[in-house]
């Protein structure tokens, strides 16, 4: 039995090691309390929030694909007969309801963004890193914690406004802000951003820049004198609406001082894989797809592009999902440079342009000699441009006026047109507002902009009713109602959210 | 102990006394041999009835004894029926022994140790190496199905060498495993398959068995823990059951070689009726009439085929599969050292050619006993497997596997111009041009130190652990159409699992008089640590090599590492006592402490205590003269389940990239949130049974009902998406599974050279979500092209419930006004309709009311994936030296949703079943059940269209053999030959319509849907047993 005590001797050594024994070492994956440790890491947890922009996994809830999807399709520019899923048909032809799949994916991952922002933008104060450093990252994180917000509300309306970062389980429900409330967010975090960001020329493709916080201010004044306006979606009635336009012109006037940003004349060159980040982009997705890299790349070749001839080799071609209207089409005079640039009859074969019948979103199109992924491209998304600046501008400035004298926005409209266009704009030009409406179409086509532009100002459901399609048919004119100047709250967000409940839901869904 | 030592001595002097011959004494000798193999018996204890006189007999199985001329003789064995014969006179006594069937003799293998199977007091169910050796299965979890009560075995796909499922006692967990443990020689192995998947999409690989290295050759026994009583001393990983594998070690005193080996071929028949080139021209024409290989352009007449061009591609890829397997073991067993050893070698192909599983395996177990006190044992358990598979061969869930690619493609056969270029989407040029390999070794190996401290207390400690290698190649050619844009791919990843166990045990066994105790205690910790690489190469400028080479591919555009650990700590005591052998109680406690778990919920402690009544010892009823055996079992406790990925309960962000311009950035990504409170998922269990036996042993019943609660599921929860999380581990809700297990054994006759015996096992379990938290469903699984999830789990639903759109009937013309394809007010559409679509209920709407609309409120349970009851039916037949046995297993009453059937029914070019062709709606005979299809892309959603019964009844194996005779044998040196003859999957009679009604999806979260599985064979073995 004497033994007994060496036994004894070993179990309490083996037990007086057990605290260790016992705890978890992470080897492969960073603890996000670290992460704002060194400039280093605090540099990859920024990088991680702008990637939510191209998050490859699910593609349906970044701009890789599900938000060309939402911000395209069901317009009177754009569309098609699409499939009957949540991805294309329900937003072709307004079938959607709130337990789609692809609105609920763009939520949560907007709203991963956000609690990362908050998470840099709450805690890097004490953080022990360079105060250049600190004031840069934070400003990174609220220009783009503004931007999914915008997004959101656009599409939404009110939704939570969560500002703190989820740390426990505590955290987890948060109610529906008012509209207000989230653009006073918007507003706040674009106004602190804008002077501590970079110029555009100091900084690398894809970040923000003060030009870019400017440009998004600039559209979110404007967008809130819309709808404060024109009324399409109750809850803007607090908005000063002469006031936020001279707000838009004056932000937008401070983008278009910026000495960095062009127009150029090769209207093709701005979506073109090799020269897409030239001076006349103020903030642009950047996507990667080349032959090496499958899952950083955007779809949008693939979704709109003419089609491939022939074979089954689609590499250069796209799949065509949907195609422009005859709205858009006859909204180009039929020697417009930029026409022949958005709009393709052809298809290809190979490199070789073959001549057929339809009508095709060409915007986007593959390169001749393009050596990639045929669905999942290098094609930049652009969401901010110089030309759109100058529109906004020149739209606020009218609608500030009331609609009268607008001698500067004369001048923008014509300055933008001198370069696009091989036919000067009419002088005088009728009804300047509805000018600039056509003109953002042609200008911007397939660049998210129309169905966004359609709701602030009102114009979705007669403009969606009078599609007139190329050759496909939509069930958009005969399904479209009031109810869809706001998408509804995803369901699974009001199922697993205990603050919402479905009495919460916007009207009509 | 002076009285003690009195009567010591007085029963030495009666000995003493006894031992001078007062009556007439002679040498008795005799042979004594096994009834079943005519084999002689070592170590067969031989007595004088009413003495203490007594012998065992010798290496080859011959005793000699002094009797007087009218003793009675006793023979006992372990595992057979005593037997005792009057001497009248005879010198020379052979005796042949039968076997025990109801052998409560017979030493059963429990967590910790081992006890009578008598003195069980939990629910044990057990396998034997016989009843093993039957089928020609690659694992031993194949020869498992239908054989255990309370255990389903599952697999996905019916390829050599795929992951199994086993279920004991239903499913009992969402989010963690409900695979049970593996303890393999006192080993616990955790089988979580995800562990050893290695690379992301889209090259997933499908599973793989991670006990496939074992040789089902050299297992001794399988025992099923599965009530709290046996598998509580498991603690925080006994909730799904305990499977122990208990590896062979030779029969003493003998030294022995033996031989075996079987070969065999399979092949698979069944064939789904799809359309002919002829028919599918006819088809396409309509269809696509702009394509010109089936319409011609000019004058838009349908171009003719025949027969003779058509091609079927089941034909072409399933082919004659060949099986061999050879295994030799050697043992040398002494009083003092036991040694066994084998080496296997075995080679399954798969019937989809290009597929196969090899294994090569090497055992080494040794027993020594150093001194008395002193002993040492060593298992080493080795195993090298490589598998090559079909590129997503067995996958339920990616839409490019091969089993779909020999249905759907079009029966265009190689006579036929192709502009199409259908040689492209050939699968038989897929099959050949692309590589999925795996291989993997694992060691396992374990030495076990005993001493014993005093003659009823033995102290234990054993050190081991095992190592696993894997590595998975995978190469697809750039002809190979789906990965063409990525100009050839290959997917390489390994992953190296290190796990270290330390046991420290101490068995104390006593007995008082009528009492007895048997008591354990003890302390152990394991760690696991997993280290993983992948990377992906693409656009090959060369592919001569393949993955082999893939420095000759221009880009590497994916690659990762992984390593990832955890813990375990644990406490663990029995205590066992027993009255009278009458009644029993034993009670268990063991206290885990796991890495995976935090601050006051690092430690948990399971209880478990059993009852038992042995009242066929009763006099009472032992007057009756009726049972042989009558024993109630009571049992409760609670066993645990921590089987989640390790660092769930951290917050966590993980690598993701970013480009600006053409620049790379990494950037981290936060993907979880902390819950420091995650604690233990319990289930409360609850087991009555009784064990009788009737007629001398013919008739044998055990029968168990149990009710076990699984509480505080560890539940990846989906949480408001506004917190930034989509889904955050939780312990939520509660799961119900309650059951009845029957076994029957009966021996339908004994005859002298004819005996018939038959074995049944009957199970039910019903499942149920009891809680579920806030929620009041989770959809759950997907479905390839769509959307819509197929699987809900819902309060008072079963865990396994399909959910889905019910259909009512087909869109007439008559649903619509006139002319129109506007529908007629009362008719509820379902995104545009035509005729010819699928017409679903209107349940409800977002009112809770049916709106008229078809959409997400209409969705409910269509179906359940568990089966209401299964079992299995065994029945073995012996004339003389041959004997037969047959073996059938069903399942009954669960629902499959054939997500094959949507793929085979107008989705793009695909090929059609003729059963759907026949019979879909057309305008000029408008069926009111198939729909046409033109309705495809509108119907991809989980329907009750798709749903059919999955009951079947599988002949599962039949074995027809013969043993030679001893006394031809022994002129040759052989001491035992014999030869078999076995058919495995012989019939399934199912009215299900796909390939295999037991192949379908197993995850929990994704069950009962079938894909593409690849079959099941029918495999015809010759076998050959040689023993010197």
């Amino acid at each position: 039995m004497k033994n007994i005590k060496y036994i004894i001797l070993t179990l309490v050594i083996i037990f007086t090691s057990c605290k260790k024994f016992l705890e978890e070492t992470p080897y492969s994956f960073k603890s996000p309390s670290n992460l704002l440790q060194s400039e280093e890491a605090a540099n990859a947890f920024i990088i991680g929030v702008y990637d939510r922009l191209s998050a490859p996994n699910p593609f349906a809830s970044s701009f890789r694909q599900g938000l060309l999807i939402v911000a395209n399709f069901g317009t009177d520019d754009f569309s098609g007969k699409g499939a009957a899923n949540q991805l294309y048909g329900d937003f072709m032809n307004y079938t959607f309801n709130a337990t789609n799949n692809n609105l609920d994916l763009i939520w949560n991952n907007f709203y991963s963004g956000i609690n990362q922002a908050s998470g840099i933008i709450n805690n890097i104060p004490t953080a022990p890193l360079k105060d250049a450093t600190k004031t840069k990252i934070a400003a990174e994180a609220k220009f783009l914690r503004a931007l999914f917000y915008f997004y959101l509300v656009r599409m939404h309306g009110g939704v939570p406004l969560v500002t703190k970062e989820t740390t426990s389980l505590e955290d987890l429900n948060t109610k529906r802000a008012s509209i207000q409330e989230v653009y006073q967010l918007i507003i706040k975090d674009l106004t602190e951003a804008a002077p501590s960001l970079p110029e555009a020329a100091a900084t690398v493709p894809g970040r923000a820049t003060r030009g870019a916080a400017l440009a998004l201010l600039t559209k979110v004044y404007l967008t809130m004198g819309s709808y404060g306006k024109y009324k399409s979606v109750a809850g803007y009635e607090w908005v000063n609406t002469t006031e936020a336009f001279k707000q838009a012109v004056n932000e937008g006037n401070k983008v278009l001082s910026i000495s960095d940003y062009k127009l150029v004349s090769d209207y093709g060159s701005i979506f073109n894989p090799e020269t897409e980040n030239g001076p006349e982009i103020i903030y642009s997705v950047q996507m990667a797809g080349d032959a090496t890299i499958s899952d950083e790349g955007s779809f949008l070749a693939n979704l709109f592009a003419p089609a491939s001839i022939g074979n089954m080799d689609v590499s250069r071609g796209g799949q065509n999902h949907a195609r422009p209207t005859r709205n858009l089409i006859n909204k180009y005079a039929a020697t417009d440079i930029i026409k022949a640039w958005n709009i393709a009859n052809f298809g290809y074969n190979g490199c070789i342009e073959v001549l057929q019948n339809q009508s095709y979103a060409a915007k986007f199109r593959k390169p001749c000699g393009y050596n990639g992924q045929h669905f999942s491209t290098s094609i930049n998304f652009p969401l901010l441009r110089l030309a759109d600046v100058m529109l906004m501008v020149a739209e606020a400035e009218v609608e500030a006026n009331g609609g009268v004298s607008a001698p500067n926005a004369i001048i923008l409209v014509n300055k933008l047109g001198a370069i696009r266009h091989s036919i000067p704009p009419p002088s005088p030009m009728g009804n300047i507002l509805d000018f600039i409406f056509d003109e953002r179409s042609r200008e911007l086509a397939y660049e998210g902009q129309r169905w966004f532009d359609l709701v602030r100002t009102g114009r979705l459901i007669n403009a969606v009713k009078s599609t007139v399609l190329s050759t496909a048919t939509t069930s958009a004119p005969a399904n479209i109602k009031p109810i869809h100047y706001l998408y509804p709250i995803p369901q699974n967000e009001i199922d697993n959210n205990s603050a919402i409940n479905n009495s919460d839901q916007n009207p009509g869904y | 102990m002076s009285i003690n030592f009195t009567s010591k001595f007085k029963i030495t002097l009666i000995l003493l006394c006894i031992g001078f011959p007062v009556l007439a004494q002679k040498t008795i000798r005799g042979t004594i041999t096994s009834a079943k193999n005519q084999e002689t018996l070592i170590g067969v204890k031989v007595a004088i009835k009413g003495t203490n006189l007594g012998t065992i007999t010798n290496v080859n199985g011959e005793y000699n004894i002094n009797a007087s001329n009218d003793a009675v003789l006793q023979f006992s064995y372990l595992g057979f029926v005593r037997s005792e014969v009057k001497l009248s006179g005879q010198t020379v006594l052979d005796i042949v022994l039968t076997e025990d069937a109801m052998n409560l003799e017979e030493v059963v293998v429990i967590g910790y140790g081992s006890v009578k199977k008598r003195d069980l007091t939990g629910s044990v169910a057990s396998v034997s190496s016989e009843q093993l050796k039957d089928a020609a299965s690659v694992s031993f979890g194949d020869a498992l199905r239908g054989k255990l009560s309370g255990v389903q075995v599952t697999s996905s796909g019916g390829e050599p060498g795929a992951g199994l499922d086993i279920r004991i006692r239903g499913i009992n967990s969402i989010s963690a495993s409900s695979d049970p443990l593996y303890v393999v020689d006192g080993v616990p192995i955790e089988s979580n398959q995800s562990e050893i998947k290695t690379g992301g999409s889209p090259l997933d690989q499908p599973s793989i068995n991670p006990l496939s290295y074992i040789d089902p050759n050299n297992i001794a026994s399988i025992e099923v823990l599965k009530d709290a009583s046996a598998a509580a001393i498991y603690g925080s990983r006994g909730a799904n059951g305990v499977i122990l594998i208990t590896t062979k070690m030779g029969e003493i005193g003998k030294t022995q070689f033996t031989f075996s080996s079987s070969g065999g071929v399979s092949v698979f028949n069944k064939r789904i009726d799809m359309l002919s080139l002829p028919e599918y021209a006819q088809y396409i024409h309509v269809r696509y009439p702009e394509n010109p290989l089936y319409t011609d352009q000019v004058t838009l007449a349908p171009i003719p085929y025949d027969d003779s061009q058509s091609i079927n591609w089941q034909d072409q890829l399933f082919n004659e599969a060949y099986v061999q397997n050879y295994n030799t073991t050697f043992s040398n067993n002494t009083d003092r050292n036991k040694l066994f050893m084998s080496v296997g070698y075995g080679n399954t192909e798969g019937v989809i050619r290009g597929s196969s599983f090899k294994r090569l395996s090497f055992l080494i177990n040794t027993d020594t006993k150093i001194s008395e006190k002193l002993s040492i044992s060593l298992r080493s358990n080795n195993g090298y497997s490589n598998r090559i598979g079909q590129l997503y061969g067995t996958g339920q869930g990616s839409s490019s596997g091969i089993t779909m690619r020999i249905l759907a493609s079009r029966p265009l056969g190689p006579s036929v111009v192709d502009s199409d270029d259908s040689d492209f989407f050939s699968p038989l040029r897929f099959a050949t041009l692309s590589d999925k390999l795996n291989r993997s070794l694992t060691s396992l190996t374990n030495l076990t130190l005993s001493y014993k401290l005093t003659n009823d207390l033995t102290f234990k400690v054993l050190g081991g652990g095992y190592i696993t290698n894997s590595k998975n190649t995978t190469f697809l050619s750039k002809q190979v159409s789906n990965v063409s844009n990525d100009n050839g791919l290959a997917a390489l990843g390994s992953a190296l699992t290190f796990n270290w166990l330390n046991e420290n045990t101490l068995n104390y066994e006593k007995t008082f008089g009528d009492h007895r105790i048997t008591g354990l205690g003890g302390f152990t910790m394991q760690q696991n640590t997993i280290e993983s690489y992948f990377l992906q190469a693409t656009n090959f400028a060369l592919e001569i090599n393949g993955a082999n080479a893939i420095q000759d591919a221009l880009s590497i555009p994916e690659y990762g590492s992984d390593k990832t650990s955890w813990a375990l700590m644990s406490y663990l005591g029995r205590l066992n006592y027993s009255y009278k052998g009458k009644y029993q109680i034993t009670g268990s406690l063991r206290a885990d402490g796991s890495s995976k778990f935090y601050d006051d919920n690092k430690f948990s402690y399971f209880p478990a205590v059993a009852l038992a009544w042995h009242a066929g010892e009763e006099n009472l009823i032992k007057k009756l003269n009726l049972f042989n055996q009558l024993k109630f079992r009571l049992s409760y406790g609670l066993i645990g389940n921590q089987s989640i990925r390790p660092y769930s309960a951290l917050s966590k962000a993980v690598s993701v990239r970013y480009f600006s311009g053409n620049t790379e950035s990494k950037g981290a990504s936060t993907v979880s949130v902390a819950n420091r409170g995650l604690t233990w998922e319990t289930s409360e269990t609850f087991n009555a049974g009784a064990d009788l036996s009737f007629f001398k042993n013919r008739i044998n019943l055990t029968a168990d009902a149990y009710v076990k609660n699984t509480k505080d599921l560890l539940l990846d929860a989906p949480v408001a998406g506004s917190s930034g999380f989509n889904n955050i581990f939780q312990n939520i809700g509660m799961i119900r599974n309650k059951g009845l297990e029957l076994i029957l054994g009966t021996v339908n006759i004994d005859a002298k050279d004819f005996k018939w015996t038959t074995n049944i096992n009957f199970n039910v379990n019903r499942n149920e979500v009891v809680e579920l938290g806030t929620q009041s469903m989770i959809l759950t699984g997907r479905l390839v092209n769509s959307q819509v999830a197929p699987n809900i789990i819902k309060l008072g639903s079963s865990l396994g419930s399909l959910y889905g759109y019910v259909q009512e009937g087909i869109y007439q013309m008559d649903d619509f006004l006139p002319n129109t394809t506007t529908l007629k007010s009362g008719i509820p559409s379902f995104g545009a309709p035509r005729p010819g679509y699928l017409k679903f209920k209107d349940l409800s709407g977002a009112a809770g009311v049916p709106d008229g609309i078809v959409d997400a409120y209409d969705r409910t349970i269509i179906g359940n994936a568990n089966p209401k009851h299964f079992g299995g039916i065994g029945n073995a037949f012996s004339y003389k030296r041959v004997s037969l046995s047959a073996f059938i297993s069903w399942q009954y009453g669960n629902d499959i949703l054939n997500w094959s059937d949507y793929f085979l029914s107008g989705a793009s070019y695909n090929n059609l079943k003729s059963d759907f062709y026949n019979n879909m709606y057309t305008a000029t005979r408008p069926s009111n059940t198939v729909p046409n299809y033109a309705d495809i892309t509108g119907r991809n959603v989980p329907s009750s269209y798709y749903i059919q019964d999955g009951s079947f009844v599988r002949l599962q194996n039949l074995t027809l053999k013969y043993s030679f005779p001893r006394a031809l044998l022994k002129k040759v040196k052989v001491s035992f030959l014999d030869l078999s003859l076995s058919a495995d999957n012989l019939a399934v009679f199912t009215d299900y319509n796909g390939y295999d009604p037991e192949l379908t999806s197993t995850d929990p979260q994704n069950i009962g849907t079938d894909f593409f599985s690849y079959p099941r064979p029918k495999t015809y073995t010759v076998g050959l047993n040689i023993r010197f």
